[in-house]
């Protein structure tokens, strides 16, 4: 099937989306939508009653993200002083989405001048720049830290009270540990860490200190990605067989050497083949700020794990196996958390794939990295044994392929959710789309319709429609196009901004306990599970395990079975006991 | 207003966003769509369906681009004697010989001589040699057209006049499909619009009493906007020189003709009308199009339930309002420093 859609097409699966949860909603089935009436207890009533009275007897509105993931009073509370470390990529997209009135940022601490100058100026898409979030003049009262050393000197200071962190993947863990050490909660980035040993160690370390550990796969915070499971979760699709996750990119086209300029970045390290966002020219003022000594120097004392041989392996640290973990971990974890959320939070029982580097080479964006990789997934049915719900079926078996590869976009990215009553499409963490089967047993029956139907959000002071003048004469414009078309940046469906703003309210809530965070378990479950973040350690090793392993199952041509121990943190079992290295 | 009361004091968490069911239809050589709160409504898909079902009827009835439409065929026969016309059409005829009246003839559906003459009947714009601008002068003017109430018929006093609702069409049919979703399908909030240029709306949006909120675009300056409308139960209808003009010898002739000169009127580059119905609106945005900002403050005066934003076709003018509430309309926000939220 192709992500090809037609906008009829696209159009209808987005209304029925909208209609099948409405009618969740009005069935009383729905925590993220709230219906118009009656509050449910009238002497005392909940801020779903509130958003109740303001709605028509019937009425359907999804509720906002603060409500729906329990955070909604944060009223009398200051923001908490946050560090962002690491301003890079993600870190500018983090900080074009954090809500300051949860997280004050009050510094921010990269070893790349250009990184530094990045993270306050902005760059493309929703990296709008700290500048611009709190103004130039607040912006320039933000500390700017040249190490994680000098940040940690300066926490009293500073009144520091927790860190965001977005840097390469191998530094994760020391940098996690060193600030938890210094009484700081933590978020950051994922990939959790490069090995599971790395993921056992943080999960650890966030115990012993009684900090918050929370890890930034945040579709765990997505309304959009709540709403699909609720829909799933009332079986809306029927029986579930397989999910086609899928993020294809184009790298191919060639770099034009007139990019290069000569006075900025260093031609020593390579000039980029093709436009390549994780191959990326070597700034200057990187290269001479940090030399392979000074690198050295900032390794956390273990240069070997932690450090990067040059100025390149640090700004490309995607593509090298040391540093980072490649498509699977940059883009296959993802989507895998998005299918066990939406297959119950389940965990998988098997991999198997193939991959390799088959595109880039010598010359060419050359990386150790697979720049292809096509695994398939074995995931428990709700009748499977492993689901936990009391089945036996051990043929109740979810498929969940995920390909993911470098030289053609065409079908963008995304999840397919196929089940025997329908299909539901979660396209680019923005969308989602739901089609009926054709339904054999009835006649004529052809599962849609054929005027155009789009559903987009409003209110909230946006415009409904734009007006300007068309003339009736023959042929037209449709200026509504843009209005009604257009896919923006809607931070509640993302989820980076909920996430944040979970954590901030996680940190005071445990500030008001006048206690340490406690990981406590109770027949499995969190004690404090609502004011611990939803992607705590556990739930982000459990992303990372799958990654890994599917690396490591492609890089031997074997099918791994998962081993309960693994998803243990409590235990030291690893799969890189057995099945790695990753690569021979 | 309660939401916004209740929830003043805290993050801005915009609880009156909601999700709207938009449906449209290519119609009247522009898209129709309905939009409708999701949830509002328990098939609104059905409901706009018939609306649009509706609008195609009108159509069908108002074109003047299929010789078999009512008002094709008038327009050949209603020269020889009284023409029978279908009521709800008749009454528009009615309102439109009262809007032509009360602009001084800015507004005139009796013009469909001039446009053909200038091309735009089939968009093929050019200037008329001067004997056939002279002849469709001769034939065009509401002034020619007898109506008689009581038998609802129509007659035109001189040959060759011919009718087109081009300029009403759109809002009238809208008003009807309104009318429709309200009446049968009890709608209680909708925005109903037809390519932009026209809207109608039922009600308000959720958590909005001012009404639903259309952004008035600029029509030369993609980013600029003449402000925000806000129409709650009323039309909205803008002519602006926007996309239909043609060059000839240099000179930039826009699509909305003058009827009382038979020439492309100038001097406005954007009129936005708020009236009590989308077809009045439409009217009354034509003729404060023609008329210029400095007539239509004399326009505004007569018809004080309307109220009109007008921007000057001068360098760095700013939109001019008339008879607006600020809860019907916003200003553009003059260009300063952008806050992130």
């Amino acid at each position: 099937m192709s992500l090809d859609l037609t906008p009829e097409q696209k159009a209808t699966g987005k209304a029925n989306f909208e209609q099948a949860a409405g009618d969740l909603a009005r069935d009383g089935k729905s925590k993220t939508m709230v219906t118009g009436g009656a509050p449910s207890d009238p002497k005392n009533p909940d801020r779903r009653d509130v958003l109740k009275a303001g709605l028509a007897a019937g009425a359907v509105v999804p509720v906002s993200a603060a409500v729906y993931f329990g955070y909604s009073s944060w009223k009398g509370n200051k923001a908490v002083k946050t560090a962002l470390i690491g301003c890079g990529d993600e870190g500018g997209v983090l900080m074009g989405d954090h809500n300051p009135e949860y997280n004050e940022i009050v510094a921010v601490c990269d070893i790349r001048p250009t990184n530094m100058d990045r993270i306050f100026k902005g760059d493309t898409g929703p990296r709008k720049g700290l500048n611009k979030v709190y103004g130039e003049a607040t912006a320039k009262k933000i500390e700017r830290c040249t190490s994680l050393a000098d940040l940690l000197d300066k926490k009293s200071k500073l009144g520091l009270e927790a860190v965001i962190i977005a840097t390469p993947l191998n530094t994760h863990d020391p940098i996690t540990k060193a600030c938890m050490d210094a009484g700081l909660h933590v978020l950051c980035e994922k990939l959790m860490a490069r090995d599971v040993t790395r993921c056992k160690g943080m999960i650890k370390h966030a115990k012993d200190t009684g900090t918050l550990l929370a890890v930034g796969h945040q579709r765990h915070y997505s309304t959009l990605y709540a709403q699909a499971l609720e829909m799933l979760e009332n079986n809306i699709l029927g029986d579930i067989k397989h999910i086609r996750a899928l993020w294809h990119r184009n790298n191919s086209w060639r770099y034009s050497p007139s990019a290069f300029d000569k006075s900025k970045y260093a031609e020593e390290y390579g000039v980029p083949y093709y436009v390549d966002s994780w191959w990326k020219e070597i700034p200057k003022a990187d290269a001479a700020a940090l030399s392979p000594e000074k690198l050295k120097e900032l390794a956390f004392g273990n240069p070997e794990l932690y450090g990067f041989k040059d100025v390149a392996e640090l700004v490309r640290w995607r593509c090298f196996d040391k540093t980072g973990g490649g498509l699977m971990a940059e883009l296959g974890s993802h989507q895998l958390d998005a299918s066990s959320i939406v297959l119950g939070h389940v965990k998988p029982l098997a991999v198997s794939g193939v991959g390799g580097k088959f595109f880039y080479g010598p010359g060419r964006n050359d990386r150790e990295s697979d720049d292809g990789v096509f695994v398939t997934f074995e995931f428990p049915g709700p009748k499977h044994p492993k689901a936990g719900k009391g089945g036996t079926d051990t043929n109740d078996v979810v498929v969940v392929t995920f390909t993911s590869f470098n030289s053609n976009e065409f079908e963008g990215y995304g999840e397919w959710i196929m089940g025997s009553h329908g299909t539901m499409f979660l396209e680019k963490e923005a969308d989602v789309y739901l089609w009926r089967e054709k339904d054999k047993s009835k006649k004529g029956d052809t599962g849609g319709r054929d005027t155009r139907i789009t559903v987009t959000s409003a209110g909230g002071g946006k415009p409904a429609m734009e007006s300007t003048s068309t003339w009736g004469g023959g042929g037209g414009s449709a200026p509504i196009g843009k209005a009604a078309g257009a896919s923006g940046w809607d931070s509640a469906v993302r989820g980076y901004r909920t996430e944040m703003e979970h954590f901030a309210y996680c940190v005071r809530k445990w500030q008001e306990m006048k206690q340490k965070v406690s990981y406590e378990k109770k027949d499995g479950k969190l004690v404090h599970g609502e004011i611990i973040p939803r992607c705590h350690g556990e739930v982000a090793m459990a992303d990372a395990i799958m990654a890994l392993t599917a690396n490591m199952a492609m890089a031997k041509r074997e099918r791994i079975v998962f081993e309960d121990g693994w998803f243990d943190a409590d235990k030291a079992d690893v799969p890189e006991t057995k099945h790695g290295p990753k690569k021979a | 207003m309660l939401l916004e009361y209740l929830f003043a004091d805290e993050a801005p968490a915009a609880p009156n966003e909601f999700a709207l069911v938009r449906v449209s239809r290519r119609a009247m050589a522009t898209t129709f769509e309905i939009a409708v709160p999701a949830g509002s409504l328990s098939d609104p898909i059905a409901a706009a369906e018939d609306a649009l079902d509706l609008i195609d009827s009108l159509e069908d009835q108002m074109t003047v681009y299929r010789d078999e439409s009512e008002v094709a065929r008038l327009n050949e026969t209603a020269h020889g004697g009284f023409v029978p016309v279908e009521p709800r059409l008749f009454e528009l005829f009615e309102r439109c010989a009262a809007w032509a009246l009360a602009t001084g003839g800015a507004f005139d559906i009796a013009t469909g001589a001039l446009t053909k003459a200038w091309g735009f009947y089939r968009r093929e714009g050019r200037v008329p040699p001067e004997p056939d601008l002279v002849r469709a002068m001769r034939t065009s003017g509401f002034r020619h057209v007898v109506l008689d109430a009581e038998r609802r018929a129509v007659k035109f006093r001189v040959p060759g006049l011919e009718l087109n609702l081009g300029a009403v069409g759109k809002g009238y049919a809208l008003d009807r499909a309104a009318d429709l979703l309200r009446e049968k399908w009890r709608v209680r909030s909708a925005l109903l619009h037809a390519g932009g240029s026209s809207a109608r709306a039922l009600g308000a949006p959720p958590g909005d009493s001012r009404g639903w909120p259309v952004k008035l675009l600029h029509p030369t300056d993609a980013t600029a906007s003449l402000g925000t409308a806000f129409v709650r139960d009323a039309g909205l209808g803008t002519s602006a020189a926007t996309f239909q003009y043609f060059e000839y010898n240099g000179t930039k002739y826009g699509h909305v003709l003058d009827p009382r000169t038979g020439r492309p009127a100038f001097g406005t580059l954007s009129a936005t009308a708020l009236a009590p119905t989308a077809a009045e609106a439409d009217a009354l945005s034509t003729a404060a199009f023609v008329l210029g900002a400095a007539r239509t403050d004399e326009l505004a005066r007569l018809r004080p339930h309307a109220g009109l934003v007008v921007l000057p076709d001068e360098p760095a003018c700013a939109p001019l309002r008339f008879n607006l509430a600020p809860e019907a309309y916003s200003p553009p926000v003059p260009h300063g420093p952008v806050h992130a939220n």
